[in-house]
């Protein structure tokens, strides 16, 4: 179908060879070079197509195979526009035809909204036509940028906004905001302990501290409850100077509001390099060639072995395959490199655990904690690697919000 | 002799290695779709060309494509795409007599 196609494309000349050594005129053809179709063959004689400008590559062909070669006709997309190239008015139209067609596909047709669900589309298609995107405008003048950035600005309920154009039609795509769900007053709503620490300072804005400072708490461990407590029998009288008794009798429940500081102690382990190493290159190399069928291997060349303070930087160079085959040959390059190890002092390898640890502790830890103290200590010697121990101190508000009965959520 | 050799080589390469013999061996590859279509590669010429018969050079001596109504549909140096009734394809060596 392709080859028809270009055929007509091409053009083609139908000529009838004649003679006794016709064989001999097509292989010298081919030879040449020159592409043959549509074969058909009598007695002695072969009707075939060629390309229109190699026709004259063939009378020298023709004239050693004694072949003679006789035109029968021509066809092709070529030829039937030399046939149509004094119609001018036809091609006036098609080229208004073709400007037509260009100007109208230059051009935004349609504008759609997607992603509203509360917000009226028609506010989205009239803040986009205030800038500059409506049906009729020219597709490249319209500014997507400004359009995405400022969208969002001139409808209120848009948080943020994406257009795309696909020919003609333009599709904007929004995301509305979501108003947070309101807090169930009537609900009762625990603080407890995310992890376990001793108790520094508790500040309850609504619902009944449960801890006390300096006491040890556990991990789910209830420090604020969310009830309202009431004194029985109402206030009591105390005398001026003299503590209130604790009220004891829940009135109500309530979503509990506050913080509880606590000191809280990590004790995390990490592996540190205990040696530096620099790489210094030798200037030596050997290739070795491996060449892979399925799950076989042979290894064209010797691997070589580094000797002592020396290894081997490998490095593929290519990979050489069949398509179709599942053989596989690939260069490798091993350069030789001398390893310098120095052994780093003690504060260098425990000041990058410490440093180490304290980065991977910052992404926990809640807002505004702070770091009281963080200890390193080696725990174990393996080799050229350390196994340190970092015993961390931090200031952090340990309390998150929690159903009553609920395990605290994972910190 | 040593063509031959060559030649025995390559097969026992393209055995162990399981590649097919037309990726490495001089040899044509004749493909025929029902009986009406026949795509042949590697070829080394036309032989003979007859409104019943295609004849073809190929490595492994000539190629013989019978039918009725045999039209080459495209020929160059690299495939020869036959049209036609096709009745059978037959291979036989250079000096077998047509």
């Amino acid at each position: 179908m392709l080859h028809r196609f270009l055929h007509y494309m091409w053009g083609g000349l139908r000529l009838e060879l004649r003679g006794p050594h016709v064989e001999a005129f097509i292989n010298g053809a081919m030879d040449a070079g020159i592409p043959l179709w549509d074969l058909v063959a009598g007695e002695h004689i072969v009707r075939l197509t060629l390309p229109p400008g190699r026709f004259w590559e063939l009378r020298g062909l023709a004239r050693r195979t004694h072949t003679h070669v006789h035109i029968l006709g021509r066809g092709g997309l070529p030829f039937r526009l030399t046939r149509l190239r004094t119609r001018y008015a036809l091609w006036a139209g098609l080229v208004l035809v073709l400007a037509a067609v260009w100007w109208a596909t230059a051009h935004v047709w349609v504008v759609q909204v997607e992603g509203t669900t509360y917000t009226d589309p028609r506010a989205v298609l009239a803040a986009a036509r205030t800038l500059g995107l409506a049906p009729g405008v020219w597709r490249d003048k319209v500014d997507l940028q400004a359009l995405q950035r400022d969208l969002p600005m001139q409808v209120g309920s848009v948080t943020w906004a994406a257009v795309h154009t696909r020919g003609v039609r333009a599709v904007v795509t929004v995301v509305e905001k979501r108003q947070p769900a309101p807090v169930d007053l009537q609900r009762r709503l625990d603080i407890v302990a995310a992890k376990p620490g001793v108790v520094l300072q508790v500040v309850a804005l609504s619902g009944q501290p449960m801890v006390k400072v300096g006491e040890q708490v556990q991990r789910g461990q209830t420090l604020i409850a969310g009830q309202l407590m009431i004194w029985q029998g109402g206030r009591p009288m105390v005398l001026p100077g003299t503590a209130k008794p604790p009220r004891e009798t829940p009135a109500k429940d309530l979503p509990a509001q506050g913080y509880v500081l606590a000191k809280v102690t990590y004790d995390l382990r990490i592996e540190v390099p205990r040696v530096h190493r620099r790489e210094e290159a030798t200037g030596a190399a050997t290739s070795i060639w491996r060449l892979r069928w399925g799950q076989k291997e042979i290894l064209l060349g010797k691997e070589p072995a580094p000797g002592p303070e020396h290894m081997y930087k490998v490095r593929r160079l290519g990979d050489w395959r069949i398509p179709g085959i599942p053989v596989e040959l690939q260069r490798e390059r091993h350069d030789l490199v001398k390893v310098h190890v120095t052994p780093l002092p003690p504060e260098v390898v425990l000041g990058e655990a410490r440093a180490k640890i304290l980065n991977l502790l910052s992404w926990s830890l809640p807002p505004g904690s702070k770091v009281e103290s963080a200890v390193a200590a080696v725990e174990q010697d393996q080799g050229d690697l350390a196994l340190v121990q970092v015993h961390v101190v931090t200031i952090e508000n340990i309390g998150q919000p929690a159903s009553p009965g609920a395990a605290p959520a994972q910190p | 002799m040593a063509r031959r050799r060559q030649r025995r080589w390559a097969e026992q390469i393209s055995q162990a290695l399981e590649v097919p013999s037309d990726a490495l061996l001089d040899v044509s590859r004749v493909t025929v779709v029902g009986t009406g279509h026949v795509v042949v590669e590697n070829h080394s010429g036309l032989l003979g060309y007859f409104p019943h018969q295609v004849v073809l050079r190929v490595p492994e001596g000539q190629l013989v494509i019978a039918g009725e109504e045999l039209v080459i549909g495209r020929i160059d140096t690299a495939e020869v795409i036959l049209t036609g009734k096709v009745a059978f394809v037959r291979y036989q060596s250079a000096d077998e007599p047509q």
